[in-house]
């Protein structure tokens, strides 16, 4: 059947058109052709241009407001194609892989502010505009390949195909409480020539999808990627004169051009300069990631956008409403509370509309299963950046029925001065990431005294942060992308950035560190055994406490980075993952395996409500007890904590579990442990000893050998000791 | 500020048509009723000169289409000396393609029809 | 660029061979699905023959899918590939579509094999 809007009503030289449908915003193939879509509130007048693909200057220019050719009777017709503050025409007849798109806006009644200095309106006719809704973005398809940097339009609006046949596909809906995250760069998981994948595949989406088995056997169940929609790699590039290479670029790319393309260069199909294909691969990974039972979290970057401030490029957003999308000053300077340059105006009406389509638009078209909010803070500041009680953004987000079941998680502070760990708006819906636990179990682990207390919050899910919202709302972790990796927060006091050509002024200093006697790389035998040990102990006392554990790419085959805390910048070794670590430090990555396998074995370790310290089934055993080196009676003012838990206490829908008895001594020498005593029947096995060299550091669950003096463990000094209690 | 407005029908059927100030809904009937005596006139040429013209509206636009319309394809439209206001609104609405915008006078090109 | 389709018998009728020669994109994967459809209503073996393949698009790969899904639906019917260029392979692993077919290096392996 021929519809009747396949048809056009008008014409502008010889391109058919007629009036187009606001929603959904952005290019959508229509019948037909194509329909556009862009809202602004300020401008007055907008045209459409169209480019073949890669060549510099447009071979069309139409306007949405104008002096048309009526197709039914030949007259000219004055035509406004836009309905309310959105510009909307539909194309017929028009081939859409072959060209790319943008638009043109101006208000000439309003007056243009310059480049470098304050204004509100940034409307200039001479600019081709990226359409933010862009689901494609072409101009750097190959990761570094130099671009032109003359070319007048930089990042250029695509169309695609959004069919993708998912086989059935479904987000596997894991529970929170059974999660075990690993943060990853696409780019840098297979990037180093040490991965073995093909060429053609080396630090792509498929790259990473050639890596799925070895995902898989490290036992994490969730992936959260680093930003992967399009970022400008060349965003603050620094190239050394000398040898004409690049030692600095975006590496890690929190710099977002646009909110709805996957980064062309993150694919190997992206040299096609096809952006369906583009769109297909990342898909392609996705789905064999949910068959492998791993689920797929984005780190999505609402708080800025790569534009900058008044001296930054203009490439989308500003150039079609500048006061809509970001926080301006009375006297039109950009805020900055991202610490980049501007802030996205979040709670806005337009832009929260545009952030929800967004993260509907992933969870719809790419099945996502969670996204973890950089600098979440900023999504809590009204226009003008003060913070709200009752931040609309967070709570349509927190209320939407698309995203209904995706994870929310916040980085909960800002660059601004917000810090709101424990006190993020969370709707019942929000976790954060919990940098409280990042920093007890670090000062813990470097013997810190005082500590006990603090660490007894991590180790039940911070109740005091999170009553009466569970174990859950807390991302526990010991390493991300920002600070050490977990080798080198045991092998530096200090950071040692002076790659990232800031004068060593850049990243954090309050690392909590401690280099176990020697900075940097040792051949002293007694400081290696140490820091091995240490590593061990921050993944044990990680994944032995309630609430969602995540860990960092590369930490479980000790990556170093020679000490720079701040890795932002470089596209080398420095931030590539070294497959030949896996050999060379295969025992480390066994004891990660196994540690992921204790937890996912323990339901007990994995609550959904947080314990209460109470025998309430009674059972003869409260949920969980804290002891010392005396059974029954914990120091709170030492460097020493043991807990046991219960197994009766395991959530509905579990099975009884063992008891676990948890000892750890972050006292420099050995210390016995009084082991409390079990009910008839059940007897104490070792299932984790750090202080022991491997195979003998941790056992299967099944395979843990019973513990030859059932009264007492000797735990050697930095050690951490697990017991499970079982019947024979 | 209002709209000054002339209209001198010159040799050839070549209507100039003067215009200064700013060319908003309110003033457009203006230039509307001197488009009509071009017309009667027999124009057989438009020629806008522009130079002191501020600000043009959408409504000034309309004006351009209604005197495209009225006057018929066989008669040119030259829009002369127009302010970058008025030049970037034109370019918008693509009415760039059915005048002809020139930056002075040229009155070899404009008289002779 | 365009695109030739050649139609011949191989396998003592067994297999049709459907060969391809130029570009499939946008412009002419339509034509390509259609001709695969209507040999498919005739024969149940198509080897494609894609050696003289010199790009295909995602639009290539949405043309190539569906002659597969109606293969599917017809149960007896067989849409397999042969010669596929390392670049045109390379972009179907990536975009996950080459699981789909049977795919052969050359067209004389493919015939030894559904002949």
């Amino acid at each position: 059947m021929d519809r009747i809007d396949a048809h056009p009503t008008h014409l502008f030289q010889e391109y058919k058109l007629r009036p187009g449908k606001p929603y959904p915003f952005g290019a959508t193939l229509v019948p037909g052709g194509i329909n556009f879509s862009v809202f602004s509130r300020n401008a007055g007048y907008c045209s459409l241009l169209l480019y073949r693909k890669g060549e510099r200057e447009p071979y069309a220019v139409i306007p949405f407001r104008g002096l048309f050719m009526k197709v039914c009777g030949n007259e000219p017709d004055w035509v406004d194609f836009r309905i309310g503050n959105v510009f909307t025409m539909t194309i017929l007849d028009i081939d859409h892989e072959e060209i790319e798109y943008g638009f043109r806006m101006d208000n000439p009644a309003l007056q243009h502010s310059e480049y470098g200095k304050p204004g509100f309106f940034r409307f200039d006719p001479g600019k081709t505009l990226m359409d933010p809704y862009a689901k494609g973005i072409g101009g750097r398809d190959e990761w570094g390949r130099e671009p032109d940097w003359t070319d007048p339009y930089w990042h250029r609006s695509r169309i695609i195909f959004d069919d993708f046949d998912w086989e059935g596909d479904r987000p596997p809906e894991i529970p929170m409480e059974d999660l075990v995250i690993y943060e990853a760069h696409v780019r840098g998981f297979t990037r180093h020539a040490s991965s073995g994948v093909k060429d053609f595949w080396a630090g792509t989406f498929t790259g990473m999808r050639e890596k799925i088995p070895y995902l898989k056997e490290l036992g994490i169940n969730c992936i959260e990627l680093m930003p992967i929609y399009e970022f400008d790699e060349f965003e603050h590039s620094k190239r050394d004169e000398a040898t004409g290479k690049y030692v600095k670029m975006n590496y890690w790319g929190y710099s977002t051009v646009g909110f709805f393309a996957p980064k062309a260069g993150f694919a190997a199909t992206g040299s096609t300069g096809d952006s369906s294909m583009v769109a297909d691969e990342l898909k392609t990974l996705i789905k064999e990631l949910h068959r492998n039972g791993i689920e797929v979290m984005l780190d999505v970057v609402f708080n800025h956008t790569a534009e900058g401030n008044e001296f930054g490029p203009t490439i989308s957003y500003r150039g079609i409403d500048n006061p809509t999308y970001y926080m301006l000053t009375s006297e039109g300077y950009y805020y900055n509370f991202s610490g980049t340059g501007n802030t996205l105006n979040c709670n806005n009406p337009i832009v929260r509309t545009m952030v929800l389509d967004a993260l509907r638009f992933w969870a719809s078209e790419y099945h996502i299963d969670g996204f973890r909010f950089d600098l979440g803070s900023i999504l809590s500041r009204d226009a003008f950046g003060a913070p709200m009680a009752n931040p609309p953004l967070l709570e349509t987000l927190a209320f939407d029925p698309v995203l209904g079941k995706c994870k929310l998680i916040a980085e909960a502070w800002d660059a601004g001065g917000l810090y709101q760990v424990g006190s993020f708006p969370a709707y019942g819906r929000w976790a954060e990431w919990n940098g409280k636990c990042r920093d007890t179990i670090r000062r813990f682990l470097k013997g810190d005294s005082g500590m006990a207390g603090a660490m007894s919050q991590v180790i039940q899910g911070s109740p005091n942060l999170y009553a009466g919202r569970g174990p859950t709302a807390s991302i526990n972790f010991v390493t991300c992308h920002d600070g050490f990796t977990l080798y080198d927060m045991v092998a530096y006091n200090g950071k040692h950035n002076e790659a990232n050509l800031e004068n060593n002024q850049d990243g954090a200093n309050d690392n909590n560190s401690w280099n176990c006697g020697w900075e940097g790389e040792s051949t002293d035998p007694t400081v290696n055994a140490l820091r091995r040990r240490q590593i061990r102990n921050a993944m044990t006392m990680l994944m032995v406490s309630q609430g969602v554990p995540m860990i960092l790419q590369g930490d479980e085959v000790g990556s170093t980075k020679y000490g720079n805390n701040n890795t932002y910048c470089h596209d080398n070794e420095l931030n590539w993952f070294d497959w030949s670590l896996t050999e060379k430090n295969s025992e480390l990555l066994r004891f990660f395996r196994l540690i992921i396998a204790f937890r996912h074995a323990h339901p007990i370790l994995r609550h959904r409500h947080h314990l209460r310290n109470r025998d309430w089934k009674n059972t003869g055993y409260a949920d969980i007890t804290w002891h010392g080196t005396e059974a029954w009676h914990a120091d709170w003012n030492g460097n020493v904590l043991a807990f046991l838990l219960n197994g009766q206490y395991v959530e509905e829908g579990h099975d009884p579990d063992d008891f676990i008895y948890v000892a750890m001594n972050m006292h420099w020498d050995a210390l016995p442990f009084e082991v409390p005593m079990l009910p008839p029947e059940y007897r104490w096995r070792m299932a984790v000893n750090t202080g022991m060299d491997a195979p003998e550091d941790i056992f299967a669950p099944g395979e843990e050998p019973l513990l030859e003096d059932q009264q007492q463990v000797l735990a050697g000094g930095r050690s951490v000791c697990i017991l499970v209690g079982r019947k024979n | 500020m209002s709209l000054e407005s002339s209209l001198e029908m010159a040799a050839n059927g070549v209507a100039k048509i003067t215009l200064s100030g700013k060319l908003d809904a309110g003033t457009a009937p203006e230039f509307q009723q001197l488009i009509e005596q071009a017309i009667e006139n027999k124009a057989k040429r438009l020629a806008l000169l522009l130079g002191g013209l501020t600000f043009m509206a959408s409504a000034g636009l309309r004006m351009l289409v209604f005197a495209k319309q009225r006057l018929g394809s066989e008669v040119d439209i030259y829009v002369i000396e127009a302010q970058e206001q008025v030049v970037e609104t034109i370019n918008m609405t693509g009415l760039n393609y059915s005048v002809i915008m020139l930056d002075s006078y040229d009155a070899a090109a404009v008289e002779t029809v | 660029m365009d695109l030739e389709i050649t139609v011949s018998l191989a396998c003592e009728g067994k297999v049709t061979v459907v060969q391809a020669c130029g570009f499939i994109d946008g412009k002419t994967a339509p034509d390509f699905q259609n001709k695969i459809i209507e040999v498919m209503q005739e024969v149940n073996t198509i080897l494609i023959d894609m050696a003289q393949v010199g790009f295909m698009s995602s639009a290539g790969l949405r043309a190539m899918l569906v002659t597969h899904q109606q293969a599917q639906q017809a149960a007896a019917k067989v849409v397999a590939l042969a010669g596929l260029s390392e670049n045109i392979r390379d972009n179907m692993e990536a975009t996950g579509f080459l699981p789909f077919f049977q795919v052969f290096d050359t067209v004389d392996t493919g015939l030894k094999e559904l002949g």
